[in-house]
């Protein structure tokens, strides 16, 4: 194997050290688990028996664990070792989608609980935010996901009553928002506009996410457009950094 | 601005977060640190404080809010650490420059200037590297990356990138050896690697993706000198030039508090 010759002549010579090895079995064991080697939920090969087949110290094998576990690959769990971690929830760069065909994509079994559903005015943030006027009033939706039984993304949603009216709370439960948008008011969303940073959650947040306080989460805003160009909603999100990513192609 | 008008100013501010926080119990009236620091971020964002405009002390502004003056020492440290303020010694704490204009956190630009490089250049700044290692390494990981053979031989660069002498990113990149035959006589701490790539013909043009957030390891924190569990943008992405062909894979860590990651999608049809 290419990596076990590579790490034994490079012990042997000791000559340049241009990645540690550390690093090196971190990345070994990346590709295993990319390939399918390793899958979701395994259980990895003791830290000694990993030690014993790359010839190298338990300490090297437990650095490059902690690597893996710092990216996320894997978890590790008291006495019983360490596990391949379950796939991230991914969006497409390249397709908008909405966060519940997004898990779908994924195969994920999914549910999201409605938190609220209410008009409410535009405040100054929003307003500064999405161009949308100080005094307009908006639905605001929010939701809970969940992946399986965890709770993993608070989506907040605001959608202007003026497109919508008379939107009711049963158009949206249990239902697809961007459906029902379609079918009652032949608003075809097209374009979305987003933002991924980094934030410090807060008391709500962190409750229903079930997170301690002060712990950084993803927050994901976007501006979504229909079929005219117009501002439809505008959506700010919180979800668990370890449980999602963003790819696609960017050409 | 007469400073009673300030002083107001930031009173009502200060009432205005109060009231808006909702999840606040009655027992934690006192604003905390975190609190006053994303009041001062708020301002400043609103452009009611201006970029090299002195903060109170940390004494007066203390009293002004009420609360201790560690709580505002806490406030003022976290927010130089984030690039929002810095100090001069025995002068005080000033609003930096820029304090707000994130770069864009997106390889390819619509003029198809890609990379740190081209990025920092629209903004008007320079980019200096510095290089952490480099050299030839096999390993299959970085082989199925590139698309190449198990035991192909790949150069290693890894650099930190720097703008106005603050780190912003570390690339872990990694390029087929054999395009670049002479990659090793080149000095990356000024050169930009894509003007050396555009150069052997094989500039990578099409990128391929992935974003995280994740928390940052001792590592890559100390190369951005951010705090340990700091929140940082991870990207990897494979870049191939004109003929399609993989001429890039590069990991990278690049801080929050100086990139934003921004874009736009569309619904299939």
């Amino acid at each position: 194997m290419v990596l076990q010759q590579n790490i034994r002549s490079r012990k042997r010579s000791m000559a340049k050290r241009v990645l540690t090895l550390d690093v090196l079995i971190a990345k070994e064991l990346e590709y295993r688990i990319e390939t399918g080697e390793y899958q979701e939920g395994d259980r990895l090969p003791a830290e000694r028996k990993l030690a014993e087949y790359f010839g190298v110290q338990r300490g090297t094998v437990r650095n490059a664990l902690q690597i893996l576990q710092d990216k996320g690959f894997v978890i590790s769990k008291d006495r019983s070792g360490n596990f391949v971690a379950p796939k991230r929830i991914e969006f497409n760069l390249d397709t908008y989608r909405s966060g519940r065909a997004a898990m779908e994509r994924m195969g994920r079994p999914n549910y999201a609980k409605l938190l609220t559903f209410e008009k409410v005015y535009v405040s100054q943030k929003m307003a500064e935010k999405t161009g949308l006027p100080e005094d307009g009033q908006v639905y605001r939706i929010m939701r809970l996901r969940y992946d399986g039984s965890i709770p993993i993304w608070l989506e907040r949603t605001y959608i202007r009553c003026d497109f919508v009216p008379d939107l009711m709370e049963e158009d949206i439960y249990n239902k697809s928002l961007y459906a029902t948008l379609r079918k009652k008011y032949q608003i075809y969303v097209e374009r979305c506009v987003g933002k991924v940073t980094a934030v410090y959650i807060n008391g709500l947040e962190s409750e229903l996410l079930n997170l301690p306080e002060k712990q950084t989460a993803m927050r994901y805003e976007g501006m979504v457009y229909d079929q005219k160009g117009r501002l439809v909603e505008y959506f700010d999100d919180i979800m668990l950094k370890d449980k999602v990513q963003f790819a696609g192609n960017n050409v | 601005m007469p400073e009673i008008m300030c002083r107001d100013e930031w009173k009502r501010t200060v009432e205005e977060q109060e009231t808006c926080d909702m999840n606040k119990t009655a027992a934690q009236q006192e604003l905390s640190s975190e609190e006053l620091q994303s009041l001062i971020m708020k301002r400043i964002e609103r452009g009611e404080l201006l970029s090299g405009e002195k903060l109170y002390s940390e004494r007066n502004m203390a009293q002004l809010c009420g609360v201790s003056r560690m709580t505002v020492q806490h406030a003022y440290n976290a927010l130089v650490k984030k690039g929002y303020l810095y100090k001069v010694r025995g002068a005080g704490t000033f609003v930096r420059k820029n304090a707000i204009d994130k770069l864009d956190l997106n390889y390819l630009s619509e003029k198809g200037n890609a990379g740190i490089t081209a990025m920092v250049k629209q903004y008007g700044a320079s980019v200096v590297s510095k290089v952490l290692l480099k050299g030839v390494i096999t390993a299959r990981y970085f082989a199925d990356k590139l698309n190449l053979a198990e035991d192909a031989q790949i150069y290693v660069l890894h650099r930190i990138r720097y703008s106005n002498d603050e780190p912003i990113a570390v690339e872990y990149t990694y390029v087929p050896a054999d395009l670049f035959p002479d990659i090793d006589q080149f000095d990356f701490t000024r050169v930009s690697l894509y003007d050396y790539m555009d150069s052997k013909g094989h500039m990578p043009r099409q990128f391929h993706e992935k974003m995280q957030i994740v928390e940052g390891n001792e590592r890559e924190c100390g190369y951005l000198e951010v705090e340990p569990q700091d929140p940082i943008y991870y990207l990897e992405f494979r870049g191939r030039d004109q003929t399609e062909r993989l001429v890039e894979y590069t990991e990278s860590y690049a801080r929050c508090d100086r990139f934003e990651y921004k874009f736009t999608t569309n619904v299939q049809k």
